[in-house]
């Protein structure tokens, strides 16, 4: 059984078709990149899984349960969402603002226990944010915030974490450490999904690849098969060499 | 290098000591309200005459005049402080306060409204109806205005628009009283005081206020995940519309409450808990408690401020602390200003 199986989703916003028979399935222990142009419908896609948003059609079922028919709190344990503009409003210390992952688990800042902060503290190491935890989030760089945002994220320990465009504000460094920790997750407590721009990245570190391009699946499985220079070409309307140019056929064969 | 969780433990742990020192500093007030006036009563005579088989001069002072006024001056400064904590968690914005987005000012409506129509006479709990009925029309009207992720200046704005138009409203009532005398007062009365409250007042309202305390208290986890954003707060577990339900109908019934036994009493909620937050860790959860207690010594404090003897009679509560908030918000614009350049 998959971790992960959607069928048909079909969403409208208004007059608008966002999104039009989707069908995705995930396998625990994976890591699937979502990509596809600027519109495509990789957020909004993210957000039907996050169950922020309801299709007009179709089901998502997460280890073979409906996550529409989940209580709010089933579903925060077993599904974590990572927006793609992350926002913090107020100047919460950083340990503060990750220990926020913890409320999915019914806690708060007055009642963490001692697994709690077994995850809190783990969560802020792998995103070496051990020297800051005492930090005002608005004493920040763009990219610490970032990792904050993504450490918050782990710390909820869900079963499918879903990550919009996670990386977008990193130095490589990170990059490497933010996507190693998603692929560790993977591995130890179900699945991840995360929103790529760059198709290099997506072709390293993703065991599975979904192509979306004006609401509809384009390509679906391994990077090896999603991504060929023709489909690159024709989808993200670049010229035929940018393929070799950008090393992505080197990415897929390392 | 591991976090350790002693460490951990500590960045997020929390002082009791801010909130014990409010405590302290409120009750110290209060000792002070009873005490202070234009008869001095010491505190061993406060403590004598508080009983109520006493008929002297200094016992009515105390029990009839003074402690009412204590009370109401604690009850409205809580309602006050507790709501603008729970409206700027919820508007992520810390310039929303029940004065100045148009709470207090669609109460005052209400109170006014039902002085006037007569139906206040009726019976003894339509004055506090009516002025949460206007403060909920009021925040009902500015969810609406600003619409849903409205940014800071939209729900200033529609909370402008809506104060504009109460107030508007509340002098075409005032214009078109029969009696002159009685709009003299109720104009006096919009000032905010707490002047001449008996503890039937107290009575009256403290059923409402306590309901509102209770639901916007019932929101501090929500408002701590808010931080994060809506999005992030649903997926989280939280249930939003129910938590802007809570905060909507809790300030409503502790604002309008409030109002409709005390006029308009700006600010306080705006000072209160923008002076706190760092005092908290700028949780927006953990402010509620605090904002209210601070509102409550905030209150007294202005509330002796209008003792003070001036040739003209008494300073108006409303006048005292809009004479402390108005630099204060003009601050807070100039601060945002500043910070989104």
């Amino acid at each position: 059984m998959s971790l992960l199986e959607v069928r048909g989703i079909t969403y409208r916003r208004g007059a608008q078709l966002l999104l039009q028979d989707i069908d995705l399935d995930l396998q625990a222990g994976q890591v699937l990149g979502v990509i596809g142009p600027n519109g495509a419908g990789k957020s909004t896609l993210l957000r039907l899984l996050a169950g922020l948003a309801r299709p007009q059609s179709g089901t998502v079922k997460l280890d073979g349960q409906d996550i529409h028919t989940h209580s709010a709190a089933t579903r925060a344990r077993a599904i974590g969402y990572h927006p793609q503009h992350a926002l913090m409003h107020w100047p919460m210390a950083v340990a503060a603002v990750v220990a926020l992952g913890r409320y999915a688990h019914g806690a708060s800042l007055e009642t963490l226990g001692e697994s709690d902060h077994a995850a809190i503290s783990a969560a802020l190491t792998r995103c070496g944010l051990e020297t800051l935890i005492a930090r005002r989030a608005d004493q920040l760089s763009g990219g610490e915030l970032a990792r904050v945002h993504i450490a918050r994220l782990l710390a909820g320990q869900h079963r499918l974490l879903l990550a919009d465009e996670p990386i977008a504000n990193l130095d490589p460094r990170y990059q490497m450490e933010i996507l190693q920790a998603l692929r560790v997750h993977a591995q130890e407590r179900g699945a991840a999904i995360v929103v790529l721009h760059d198709l290099n990245i997506a072709a390293r570190h993703c065991d599975q690849l979904l192509l979306l391009a004006a609401g509809r699946v384009v390509s679906a499985g391994t990077p090896r098969a999603v991504l060929t220079a023709a489909r690159v070409a024709e989808i993200f309307a670049v010229p035929a060499s940018y393929f070799h140019a950008m090393g992505i056929a080197q990415a897929l064969r390392d | 290098m591991n976090v350790s969780t002693s460490a951990l433990r500590h960045t997020l742990s929390h002082s009791r000591g801010p909130l014990t020192a409010l405590w302290i500093l409120t009750v110290l007030l209060f000792g002070a309200a009873l005490c202070l006036g234009p008869v001095l009563i010491s505190p061993w005579q406060v403590v004598q005459h508080l009983y109520p088989n006493d008929d002297s001069t200094l016992a009515l002072i105390v029990r009839d005049i003074r402690l009412p006024r204590a009370l109401l001056a604690v009850m409205v400064g809580a309602s006050l402080g507790s709501a603008g904590a729970a409206l700027q968690g919820l508007l992520r914005n810390p310039l929303s306060e029940p004065g100045i987005i148009g709470i207090s000012g669609g109460a005052a409506l209400g109170a006014v409204a039902a002085f006037y129509s007569g139906v206040a006479a009726g019976a003894y709990w339509v004055l506090p109806a009516s002025g949460m009925l206007g403060a909920l029309l009021a925040v009902t009207a500015i969810q609406i205005l600003a619409g849903r992720g409205a940014d800071i200046l939209t729900v200033i704005l529609a909370g402008v628009a809506i104060n504009s138009l109460s107030s508007a409203l509340t002098t075409l009532i005032l214009n078109l009283s029969p009696n002159p005398f009685a709009a003299y007062e109720i104009y006096f009365w919009l000032l905010g005081s707490l002047a001449n409250r008996s503890l039937e007042h107290v009575l009256l309202v403290l059923p409402f206020m306590l309901i509102g305390w209770i639901l916007l208290f019932g929101t501090r986890r929500a408002l701590d995940v808010l931080a994060l954003g809506e999005d992030t707060a649903v997926s989280l577990g939280i249930n939003l519309s129910r938590t802007r339900t809570w905060i909507v109908v809790g300030s409503a019934l502790a604002v309008g409450a409030a109002v409709s036994v005390s006029g308009v009493i700006g600010f306080v909620g705006l000072v209160v808990p923008h002076l706190l937050r760092p005092w908290f860790g700028h949780r927006p959860g953990a402010l509620i408690l605090p904002s209210a207690v601070g509102g409550a010594a905030l209150t007294l404090a202005a509330d002796l401020g209008t003792r003070i003897p001036l040739a003209g009679g008494e300073l108006k509560l409303g006048v005292v602390t809009a004479l402390i908030g108005a630099p204060f918000f003009l601050r807070l614009v100039l601060q945002s200003r500043v910070a989104q350049r």
